[in-house]
């Protein structure tokens, strides 16, 4: 048995510590139930003590900023998430604010980016295109590097790379027929120039050669299926050809692109009521109003939609709604009256 | 390579909790201790000398305190420094801070085979333990074991970083799921 510097004597026969005979039984030290107590609250270090405050101080300091880190941390991974099942406007907004609270992020930065091409936003795709440039980080994350590219390479399809045949052009917005020319005959020098095409498709929409927009727009597609805007000249004339049909497939490819692109609900909304699946349109207005309640071609659409469905009610709180926007036009706005009176027909 | 008596050294604010953890649970299970060594560069770097717990559990408690203790403060120290670390990569040197503590009190939430050996002959050799207390002493005593043959090969460092770095960053990945 050992003795130890507490004054303990385990060899003792009554209490180990203040040899009261009346010991409490039943343990294998002997210890009185006072001295039992005392001995359980053996006295914490001075030097401890200040440690633990110390450390005490520092949890508190930590702890107060757990709460606006977790969230940060909470939306950034939503965000993540948004992107990977493509709503990239969800998506933009938290990164956006994950970007205020930590500028150097540059995961957050690519995901924007990204984001932000999927949203049909291309100077704000250049602008952060050129923040992450100067930030010079190197992207060691071989799936955000994959992510970039993609948004790299449909960029460069916005322009067109030869600058004398753009500066020519910029001659020649008053002459379609001189202008499809110039581009006809670059193209057949450079076929890849995707922006060309573009260009040339929505002249050749203006002059209604239908047939060499749908080939130009389909051929961008062919070469590079996340370039949207070739999408976009091809929505507009297969609905001036009214092939509804086919249109509603292609929002239905933009909108795989990106779940809440603006655009591309509201075409299919539109191709939707024109082929009267009505209930279809509502349900995809009604997105787009979630996503944009102030824009007003989105409540212009769901006014309509709501005009199909037989919900006369809130359809003209939509037109009220419109009417009262001062960004509003118009022609839209009495078109739009038009359609809901009957006075002019929607469909074919 | 580190001994480990150096490891501890840089690391020792863990080894304090680590006694501080099992000196609570003497307090809170009513049991008398005799001497305390919160620190010390010799084998053992710290311990607590107490008599044997008159309850077969209260051992256990008082065995496997510093787990509880060392990981839950480890990770309440660490966590808000490890998110703008890990996932945002915007660490202040409080937060280095943060992160070094929470890294050395969680290496030392295991408890030690010295911890695991008392709770054994408690325990398993106690003649009033009831079999279900000797039933899940048996896991905790191997994982204890398991853990002191690890640390030859760093386990109780990469245990560390895993509560202190990885396990915040996998807390608030599943709440982004939940919420």
């Amino acid at each position: 048995m050992e003795e130890f510097s507490t004054g303990i004597n385990l060899r003792s026969a009554g209490c180990a510590k203040c040899h009261n005979p009346k010991y409490e039984r039943g343990y294998k030290v002997r210890l009185c139930k006072d001295c039992r107590r005392e001995l359980s609250r053996f006295p914490v270090k001075r030097e401890v003590i200040w440690g633990a405050l110390g450390v005490s101080v520092i949890l508190l300091l930590a702890l107060f900023r757990l709460p606006a880190y977790f969230r940060a941390g909470v939306d950034y991974m939503k965000g993540a998430q948004l992107a990977k099942e493509h709503k990239y406007v969800s998506a933009e907004k938290i990164f956006t604010a994950t970007l205020k609270k930590f500028p150097g992020h540059t995961s957050s930065l690519v995901h924007l980016i990204t984001a932000a091409y999927f949203n049909d936003d291309q100077s704000a795709t250049d602008s952060l295109l050129s923040v992450l440039t100067a930030t010079r980080s190197t992207l060691d994350d071989e799936e955000l590097m994959d992510e970039l590219t993609v948004v790299t390479d449909n960029s460069r399809y916005f322009s067109i790379q030869d600058n004398t045949i753009d500066n020519q052009l910029n001659t020649l917005q008053q002459d379609t027929a001189a202008y499809c020319k110039v581009l006809e005959e670059y193209l057949l020098k450079a076929p890849y120039d995707l922006a060309a095409s573009v260009h040339l498709a929505y002249a050749y929409l203006e002059l209604k050669n239908y047939k060499g927009t749908d080939s130009l727009c389909r051929k961008a597609i062919h070469d590079a299926p996340l370039f949207r805007p070739a999408y976009y000249e091809l929505l507009s004339s297969l609905k001036d050809q009214k092939r509804y049909k086919e249109a509603l497939a292609i929002s239905q490819e933009l909108l795989g692109q990106n779940k809440e692109s603006l655009s591309a609900l509201l075409a299919l909304a539109t191709f939707q009521l024109k082929l009267k699946n009505d209930k279809e349109a509502l349900v995809t207005a009604q997105q787009a109003f979630q996503l944009w309640p102030e824009t007003p071609d989105v409540l212009a659409v769901l006014s309509l939609a709501y005009h199909f469905n037989h919900r006369q009610e809130e359809s003209t709180r939509m037109l009220a709604k419109l009417k009262n926007m001062s960004a509003t036009d118009s022609t839209q706005l009495v078109d739009l009256q038009n359609f809901i009176t009957d006075k002019t027909p929607y469909r074919d | 390579m580190i001994p480990g008596i150096y490891m501890a050294l840089i690391t020792f604010p863990g080894v304090v909790v680590h006694e501080f953890a099992h000196q609570l649970f003497c307090r809170l299970c009513g049991v008398a201790i005799f001497d305390v060594k919160y620190f010390q560069m010799a084998d053992p770097v710290g311990y607590v000398q107490h008599e044997p717990a008159k309850k077969p559990i209260h051992q256990l408690l008082i065995s496997v305190g510093p787990f509880i203790v060392n990981n839950i403060l480890a990770l309440a120290i660490a966590f808000p420094a490890a998110i703008p670390v890990f996932m945002f990569n915007d660490g202040s040197l409080f937060d280095f801070l943060l992160l070094y503590l929470g890294l050395s009190i969680a290496m030392h939430a295991f408890p030690s085979t010295g911890d695991a050996k008392v709770m054994w002959d408690t325990i398993w050799h106690g003649e009033d333990t009831p079999l279900w207390l000797k039933i899940i002493t048996v896991p905790i005593v191997g994982i204890i074991y398991a853990g002191a043959m690890g640390s030859v090969f760093w386990l109780d460092l990469i245990y560390g970083m895993g509560v202190a770095f990885a396990l915040p960053v996998l807390i608030v990945k599943f709440f982004s799921q939940i919420m």
